[in-house]
């Protein structure tokens, strides 16, 4: 735990390096706001608990840096098992190589932490956490009549484990300012 | 501008190597709470009925986890994602299918099973103590009624080196040497009403008529050296047989099942089963398939009977062509005699089994139509020259006669020439009296006439084929 304590604070080191060396180029900052579901899949069943997923970053070309913070909107059941994901904080490096399309597809690399509750009968209440690389697509749209805000779809991978997985659905908006 | 963006790139990949540590030691907890909950389970236990604490030397024993339901009320046997283990040091075995192999030295052991997070543990005792005898028929008492099946686990009493005796389930190895006597309590003569088969150390009562019975277990004694015969344990066969009737047995809706075609053709194979609606005692019905422990019976041989190796399934064999042949079938005490039959293979009769209005007797019916075997191709050729159906076929020179040769090949993957078979008809139907025509009293032979397009269709058992020939 200490080993990984120590690679987040790190990383929030690199990632506050990472702002200032971008903040000299001609960057777009934005803005995103979507409902995700997340799926927890492990070969007997799944759960899907949803969030709501904030994300801040930096765009310039086809190039996107983002920082995303989710937090728990509901839970979800399977008999007696109630998982939750309380918080996801991931960063993500976003690429789109073809810039000039109406719909813009990004392919999604970064890493995220992951929290997860688990409460079940005649066992004690557990939270696991989980880090590790995240991967995926992106689609997005710009409205006509607004161009600087952006349908988005997001399909994530955001944890690949032995025998689980965390998978990420979200639809939301994008504003750049 | 591209410096940066190499320098953007470059911390953001140093980023995620240092982020990106995998955390696998850390699924299981998520993965074992989702096995536990895809099949409801809040505890597990070793079920009483189907545990035992002491196995005996060098025998097998199947354990097997029960859990209980987020109910608090329901169980069910656990099937899967078992973990099973033995403490350490252990000499017997266990897989992951809970199969025990006891050591061939005494030992004491503890059994652990998990699923998920969710932890039993079993304190066994592998023993060297000897068989002597037979003490019960079954750890509990059971009712069983006429045409059922019921495994039965016999309890017998083992002796060990220092005379202590123990009493627990009738080992692997001895259950298989053990002889079973079965008689009638009113008179005590052999009966015909049930029998007792072990097969993968697994023994069933197989109830075949209602009444009272006796049944004794006679085995040697490995701790007196002598042969020893078990007391009288009572049973009673009990007959709370609604209804009987004859399925289809691919057919696993057995409350609406029925036999859906009476027709097989000749040297084909019909698979039926018998099913019996029973009365339960909570005033409910339920249907089983008591094929094993009916009795059947043909009454002439268009057809034959045989059970398949499971004796769950019968199989009518088609002997004569387009003949009939009645199965009946029925479970209870049928009028005719078993006297000279070998219950334990099932019961089938060279005639109609009957009940005669017994009441501890029901019986069923079927008629059976043994049809011509279909035709599924046919191979044709003119004049050594094989010919495929209605294609044509031009001759390099003129013949004096077409001589053709007909195999017909059946839906059983067997051949026969047909050529001049009296079911085989030969038609023209192109070139008639100018091309070709009929050789007289010639089945298959036909005189050419003159140059032109003939055709003849062949027929045999509803199937037919065109014979396409361009004559120069």
């Amino acid at each position: 735990m200490t080993t990984i304590k120590k690679h987040i604070n790190l990383a929030n080191i690199l990632l506050f390096f990472l702002i200032l060396s971008t903040s000299s180029i001609r960057a777009e900052v934005y803005i995103s706001l979507a409902p995700a579901l997340v799926e927890i899949d492990t070969d007997n069943a799944s759960t899907r608990p949803s969030l709501v997923d904030l994300r801040i970053g930096y765009e310039y070309h086809a190039h996107q840096l983002e920082l995303a913070i989710m937090s728990s909107i509901s839970d979800d059941n399977l008999n007696q098992l109630t998982v939750d994901v309380p918080s996801v904080n991931s960063i993500f490096y976003r690429y789109s190589p073809h810039e000039n399309e109406q719909i813009k597809m990004h392919f999604i690399l970064g890493a995220s932490q992951i929290d997860v509750d688990s409460t079940y009968p005649n066992i004690a209440d557990t939270t696991d956490t989980f880090n590790g690389v995240s991967f995926g697509i992106g689609f997005e749209e710009a409205f006509k009549s607004i161009p600087q805000l952006k349908l988005k779809l997001d399909l994530l991978r955001l944890y690949n484990g032995d025998s689980l997985d965390v998978n990420l659905l979200s639809i939301g908006v994008r504003y750049v300012f | 501008m591209f410096f940066k963006e190499a320098i953007t790139l470059f911390i953001s990949g140093l980023f995620l190597l240092l982020v990106a540590c995998g955390d696998e030691d850390k699924e299981a907890n998520l993965i074992n709470l989702h096995t536990l909950a895809s099949q409801d389970i809040i505890s597990i236990h070793f079920p009483a009925d189907l545990t035992e604490n002491i196995i005996s030397t060098n025998s097998e024993f199947n354990f097997v986890i029960q859990g209980v339901k987020s109910n608090n009320t329901d169980t069910t046997i656990i099937t899967r994602d078992i973990v099973w283990s033995l403490s350490d040091h252990a000499l017997s075995t266990i897989d992951q299918q809970g199969h025990f192999l006891a050591s061939n030295t005494a030992e004491l052991i503890t059994l652990t099973a998990q699923f998920g997070p969710l932890i039993e543990t079993l304190d066994l005792k592998i023993s060297d103590a000897k068989f002597d005898e037979v003490l019960q028929l079954n750890k509990q008492n059971f009712n069983t009624d006429m045409c059922q099946s019921q495994e039965i686990k016999p309890i017998a009493r083992y002796i060990d080196k220092d005379g202590n005796e123990e009493i627990h389930q009738l080992d692997s190895n001895t259950i298989n040497t053990i002889t079973w006597l079965i008689r009638n309590q009113e008179d005590n003569s052999t009966s015909q009403r049930a029998h007792i088969k072990t097969l993968g150390n697994q023994t069933n009562l197989h109830a075949l008529a209602a009444g009272d019975i006796i049944i004794q277990a006679k085995a040697l004694s490995i701790f007196t050296g002598t042969e020893k015969t078990s007391t009288d344990f009572n049973q009673n066969i009990g007959n709370n047989l609604n209804s009987i009737k004859v399925c289809n047995s691919d057919d696993s809706n057995l409350s609406s099942c029925n036999v859906t075609s009476t027709n097989i053709e000749k040297d084909k194979t019909l698979s039926l089963m018998s099913v019996g609606n029973y009365q339960a005692s909570d005033g409910s019905s339920f249907n089983l398939n008591i094929s094993q422990n009916s009795k059947w019976g043909i009454n002439n041989t268009n057809a034959s009977i045989a059970f398949f190796s499971d004796f769950q399934n019968l199989s009518i064999l088609g002997n004569t062509e387009s003949s009939t042949a009645t199965l009946t079938v029925a479970c209870g005490t049928i009028t005719q005699s078993l006297s000279t039959t070998d219950i334990t293979q099932g019961v089938i009769l060279d005639d109609n089994v009957s009940c005669d209005g017994g009441i501890n007797c029901m019986g069923a019916s079927t008629a059976i139509t043994i049809s011509q075997l279909s035709v599924s191709s046919f191979t044709v050729s003119a004049n050594n020259i094989d010919l495929t159906d209605n294609t044509s076929e031009t001759l390099s020179s003129r013949p004096d006669e077409i001589t053709l040769e007909v195999i017909a090949n059946f839906t059983d993957s067997t051949s026969k020439t047909i050529t001049t078979d009296s079911k085989l008809s030969y038609s023209i139907t192109a070139g008639d009296d100018d091309v070709i025509e009929d050789k007289a009293d010639s089945s298959g032979v036909f005189t050419v006439l003159g140059n032109g397009t003939a055709k003849i269709e062949i027929n045999y058992r509803s199937e037919s084929f065109i014979v396409y020939l361009e004559i120069p």
